[in-house]
């Protein structure tokens, strides 16, 4: 196996229901896993109170907690009530920019709310114009919201995340009629799966995720590492595109 | 993470398709491919196709692929609750010969719980000539739950039972523990989809090593995964050459395939 360097898409800080490791999920401990124990070089972090109590508190609960601590990459949590009209949109990428948060996460189940009436649009047109990344969890979004925003935001970078191993079916459409789809990894641990989706689409569009504090990342470390591509395409997932996405290469 | 390990013993896995989710590379051939690749030595396999369509052809396709690959394939046997007594005797005494474990018995794809009269009636017939009954559990099935062993395991003492997925979720692993804690014929599987944080480590703390098999469930789920996570969990060299390969052979009976089998070490 090879020593690649990962960078995870897909972690977040504070209380959760992992019954088999501390919670919460502090800061340190996210530092703690850089480096030489499991070959992380950063982590794409949210915080869970921001889903849990409320986003506004919770993403500044998450800019206070990773302060110094450059392994952490901040992501915020967006709701409609940042994006009313294009001021307010404009006020919320402006406390992103000012506070160097790398990508935005939403939570359409959870905060009750839909894609599809435009309850975004605004905030999305700002990002569409930066190619600012957007994550969602697929159990957050439908498959009509998924499509709605690639096809509303064609140059809007939309990260799926938690995909489940017997979603193929609805993933490889995605793949192939939207450049701007991608996917992470962490529980899409599919037999010759990273083989078929790098021959069929590139490994460009992949991204390496473990759903810490939830998952653990050694075993798609491991998917990663011995799967039969290239080194350059390992690279890809494991580090490149997420920094590329991020701007950060 | 620890360098790759040699000689591991498979007890979960399969071959063929799924209808829920396209699968490739998924005949015997390619799955012993990924076996090298990831340094299992022995998989004990069974057929989808007897899981999901037709128990004695997916028997058939498993005794086949065993033939096509001596030391290497061992046939997992299937029976289908839901046929008659009749029908169970005769596939039992067809296949048994053939087969190194059961792999596995699965309630949640049969809609037939475990501690039914379909499965009474597969477990009497396993305990006439007792080998490794690998049962698929999951607590959030109704039929697969991990506690409805509990009216089954202590009826039939000289099965070793391997709880399949060990319950599958949060509440399923608990479940699972109190079994092999309970019962000395209980045993656990590796393999489940979604590796929490710190899972292994728990079942480990919690039962032993010596009660822990290794299981990859491929080409259902992604083997590399499942070996990366007993690669990576803080164990002792001895613990994790239990779980990988000791366990298994005990169970399996596997010194006289050792002796001819010379590039088993």
């Amino acid at each position: 196996m090879s020593d690649l360097t990962f960078f995870d898409s897909n972690a977040f800080l504070g209380r959760h229901t992992n019954p088999y490791t501390e919670s919460p999920f502090r800061a340190e401990h996210a530092v703690s896993l850089l480096g030489a124990q499991v070959n992380l070089s950063g982590l794409l972090v949210f915080h869970a109170e921001a889903v849990l109590y409320d986003a506004l508190h919770g993403n500044q609960t998450l800019i206070d907690e990773t302060n110094e601590r450059p392994g952490l990459h901040r992501v915020w949590v967006a709701l409609p009530e940042v994006s009313a009209d294009e001021d307010e949109a404009g006020k919320f990428l402006s406390a992103m920019e000012e506070h160097r948060v790398a990508a935005v996460r939403i939570f359409p189940r959870t905060h009750n709310f839909t894609l599809t009436n435009q309850s975004l649009d605004p905030l999305f047109s700002l990002l569409n114009g930066r190619a600012f990344p957007v994550f969602a969890n697929q159990e957050e979004i439908s498959w009509d919201e998924v499509i709605y925003l690639l096809r509303s935001f064609p140059r809007l970078p939309f990260v799926l995340t938690n995909v489940g191993y017997r979603l193929g079916r609805y993933v490889d459409p995605l793949m192939r009629c939207y450049p701007t789809f991608h996917l992470e990894l962490s529980r899409y641990q599919v037999h010759r799966g990273l083989e078929d989706l790098c021959r069929k689409f590139g490994s460009e569009r992949l991204l390496f995720g473990s759903g810490l504090p939830v998952f653990s990342p050694e075993p798609v470390m491991a998917m990663v590492m011995s799967a039969q591509i290239g080194l350059h395409d390992k690279q890809n997932i494991a580090e490149a595109n997420l920094r590329r996405l991020l701007r950060r290469d | 993470m620890t360098e790759l390990y040699h000689d591991i013993i498979d007890i979960h896995a399969h071959l063929g398709k799924y209808h829920q989710f396209p699968l490739a590379h998924c005949d015997a051939g390619d799955v012993v491919q990924q076996a090298d690749e990831l340094g299992i030595r022995i998989l004990c396999v069974s057929h989808m196709y007897g899981l999901l369509y037709d128990v004695r052809e997916g028997n058939t396709l498993s005794r086949e692929a065993a033939r096509q690959f001596p030391g290497r394939i061992l046939a997992g046997g299937v029976l289908d609750p839901r046929e008659s007594e009749e029908e169970i005797e005769n596939e039992f005494n067809r296949c048994e010969p053939h087969v190194a474990m059961w792999n596995e018995l699965h309630p949640a794809l049969h809609r037939s719980p475990i501690n039914g009269p379909g499965y009474t009636t597969i477990l009497s017939l396993i305990n006439t000539k007792p080998k490794p009954v690998l049962v698929h559990t999951d607590e959030d099935d109704p039929y697969s739950r991990p506690d409805l062993l509990e009216e089954v395991v202590p009826r039939f003492p000289a099965l070793p039972f391997l709880i399949g997925h060990s319950g599958n979720v949060i509440g399923g692993f608990e479940k699972a523990v109190d079994l092999a804690l309970k019962y000395e014929n209980v045993y656990l599987d590796s393999t489940f989809s979604r590796n929490f944080l710190g899972v292994m480590e728990w079942l480990i703390k919690k039962v032993g090593a010596e009660k822990i098999l290794f299981g990859s469930d491929m080409p259902f789920l992604n083997a590399s995964a499942q070996v990366g996570k007993l690669l990576s969990v803080r164990i002792t060299e001895s613990q994790r050459e239990r779980i990988f390969r000791e366990n298994a052979r005990g169970l399996l009976k596997l010194d006289s395939m050792e002796r001819t089998s010379p590039k088993f070490s």
